[in-house]
């Protein structure tokens, strides 16, 4: 009998901004989104998570492991934003991870990627980091630009129709966005269980995603000069 | 030595921060069983050795906790997130150590929920559907259609549908199995409208036309193939037509809708019983799900599997792009989507046809190369529908045989809640009264398996 994982990475920035009650928020968020997927039953049956964590470093603190088995440890904040290296990293961990369909065994579902960040890339390689993340295609991802200092026009390099603003970094702000990547990956398993997960959702902006907290409003990429 | 312990609930339990606390590998209550864990291979357990009682048992209402030596074991029966105190001993001081453990639930426990769809939501549908019928030939017909679970926990309807049809004085058999898309609003009409329509259509075609005057049984350049071609385009037309009632009326359903509201595949099949007892089939797909002829010997897939591996994308009987490319080369959509297939009267009594959506066939054939792979096909009837179903080919047409059908396809797999639809048919072996074909001897080789292959051998 077959079984199909969904993997899900969370890229979470620890840099030093992020120290005391933000990175406390996350901590907090992190472990109540594997409490709520842990009451689903299709998120217990199909979703895989792993967490890339950027500060001076892009570090992959969990690697792809089940839901059930998951153990989320306590993140810090320290340092600068690496959040190129993030990115790379993330290629490279699926890369490893990702199970390919074969003649006998269908692979993973394309994973799901939730990026959060507070401020600005400042550390490592972010061209590259860029290329890497487009050179592969996705089940689908949401680029998060949380509190006032987050710079959105890094995050519109990667893909401006991808981006949404969170209004601040206090923990009502933090619990709602991982309350809406809870209800992401909740859709998301839902989806491949009816059958109706395309190819295509990674396209296009953000509709194929729950709607936004109200904490949160998407980036308008028509408004923003192009950066090419 | 026992030590004794106090019992400690871990509901009113707070760890108090800066007390030793260690982290065991999460339980499951999928698979219950104990969870067991060295604690010495934990991180500061060295600190801890020689606090810790040597021998402890300890009872929660959540589950059951012992300690002996290094090595402490767990048998949960209640999700849930736990804090086990342990209390340890040094030098007259007391302190507690506190064994952390998260609890999964079962999913399977989680699926158990069986809510009613709402009453006044228009197209109301039985959350299962079933029937056995008899074949001339004392063979027998039996289907089963159910509610996926995930339906079920969420409270909406069934998508999938079946229609059977027998018509006794021409020897002919038809069946049609549907699955409504998960996307679509009111997929489950436009599954129920198109094996109506397709039954009736063909039906019809059957009896006015000498379809069965062909005693050398179905022939790929016979009537069968446009007439399975014209039978699942009146599903389609099934579906316009309702479409364009409803949109004239709009009160009926608050809102404008369109042939995508009722998406569905369309697996359809006509069997012929030969009068020299052999067997003639003609089959058409739109959409995933199977149709297969499966014996001891060989399965031959009368169904090409549409969309890719990844995308996830399937066909519709309702996507207009599809009868467009009909009107403009007929021949051609015929050869792609119609397959014939016919044998004598000894492997007639050997084989059995089976429709099935996908919700039926993915759990057991993951991928196109799966779905031509005889020997899984092969165990599929023998462990599935013989052993578990309790269905053998000499068992005789009765209500219980589709009863069991019903409840097996309520089957448990990891990632698969979707609904399911199976119809299978099968003549007795007259050579064999009264065993099931299970006891058949395997006759499988590499040859046979080629079989499944080779398109030519299904066209």
């Amino acid at each position: 009998m077959s079984e199909r994982r969904l993997p899900v990475y969370l890229l979470l920035d620890v840099s030093g901004s992020m120290d005391g009650e933000p990175i406390q928020a996350v901590n907090n968020g992190v472990n109540q989104l594997i409490a709520d997927l842990r009451a689903d039953p299709r998120a217990l049956d199909t979703a895989w998570l792993s967490v890339i964590t950027f500060g001076d470093e892009a570090r992959q603190v969990v690697p792809l492991t089940d839901l059930e088995d998951f153990q989320m440890p306590e993140l810090t904040a320290d340092g600068c934003t690496a959040l190129g290296p993030a990115l790379s990293l993330l290629c490279e961990c699926r890369k490893r991870e990702e199970l390919r369909g074969t003649t006998e065994h269908s692979g993973d579902w394309r994973p799901l990627v939730f990026l959060m960040t507070d401020g600005e890339q400042n550390e490592g390689d972010f061209e590259k980091g860029i290329a890497d993340f487009k050179s592969m295609k996705w089940g689908n991802y949401a680029l998060c630009a949380a509190g006032p200092q987050a710079e959105v026009s890094d995050l519109k390099r990667i893909n401006p129709e991808k981006v949404f603003k969170l209004d601040n970094l206090g923990p009502g702000a933090l619990s709602k966005y991982f309350k809406w990547v809870t209800q992401s990956i909740k859709m998301q398993s839902k989806k491949i269980e009816e059958g109706t997960a395309q190819d295509g959702d990674g396209q296009g902006g953000l509709d194929a995603l729950p709607p936004l907290p109200d904490v949160a409003t998407p980036v308008d990429s028509s408004s923003i000069p192009d950066d090419i | 030595m026992n030590v004794f312990i106090p019992q400690v609930q871990s509901e009113t339990f707070r760890p108090e921060a800066g007390l030793p606390r260690l982290r065991l590998p999460n339980a499951k209550l999928r698979k219950p069983e104990p969870i067991t864990a060295d604690l010495s291979s934990l991180k500061g357990y060295e600190m801890l050795a020689q606090r810790l009682p040597k021998k402890a048992s300890l009872a929660f209402d959540w589950g059951e906790v012992s300690i002996d030596g290094s090595s402490v074991t767990i048998n949960p029966n209640t999700p849930g997130e736990y804090a086990i105190p342990i209390p340890m001993c040094k030098a007259g001081q007391a302190d507690i150590l506190v064994l952390q453990i998260t609890v999964n639930p079962d999913p399977t426990a989680l699926m158990k929920k069986e809510i009613d769809p709402p009453a006044d939501a228009p197209y109301q549908k039985p959350s299962s559907d079933k029937c056995c019928y008899a074949t001339d030939q004392g063979g027998h017909i039996v289907c089963a259609s159910r509610r996926g679970q995930g339906h079920a926990i969420d409270g909406s309807f069934r998508d999938d549908d079946f229609k059977v049809e027998t018509i006794p004085e021409k020897g002919f058999y038809l069946f049609a199995v549907a699955d409504g898309a998960g996307s679509a609003i009111y997929s489950r009409r436009g599954s129920k409208l198109a094996t109506e329509a397709a039954i009736e259509n063909l039906k019809k075609s059957i009896n006015d036309s000498n379809l069965d005057d062909d005693a050398d049984g179905i022939s790929a350049e016979g009537a069968i193939g446009p007439a399975l071609v014209a039978a699942a385009k009146s599903g389609f037309m099934a579906i316009q037509d309702e479409v364009a009632r409803k949109n004239s009326n709009q009160t009926e359903l608050g809102k404008a809708v369109s042939v995508n509201d009722y998406n569905t595949t369309l697996l359809l099949a006509a069997v012929k019983v030969n009068a020299d007892g052999g067997l003639g089939i003609g089959a058409f797909a739109i959409g995933d799900g199977a149709i297969v002829w499966c014996s001891d010997s060989r399965s031959v897939l009368l169904s090409e599997p549409d969309g890719g591996d990844y995308a996830g994308e399937t066909y519709f009987l309702t996507m207009e792009r599809l009868w467009k490319t009909e009107a403009s080369d007929p021949v051609a959509f015929r050869k792609s989507r119609v397959r014939i297939f016919n044998c004598d009267k000894e492997d007639s009594r050997h084989g059995t046809l089976m429709l099935m959506t996908d919700g039926v066939s993915d759990p057991f054939f993951p991928s196109h190369e799966r779905l031509r792979d005889h020997s899984l096909w092969r165990e599929f009837l023998n462990t599935q529908i013989r052993e578990n179903a309790k269905i053998l080919r000499s068992s005789p047409p009765s209500p219980e045989l589709a009863t069991q059908l019903l409840e097996w396809i309520n089957f448990r797999e990891r990632g698969h809640f979707d609904d399911r639809t199976l119809a299978l048919f099968e003549l007795p072996d007259s050579n064999k009264q009264g065993e099931g074909a299970h006891s058949e001897t395997p006759s499988l080789n590499s040859a046979n398996a080629e079989s499944i292959s080779e398109k030519g051998d299904a066209q």
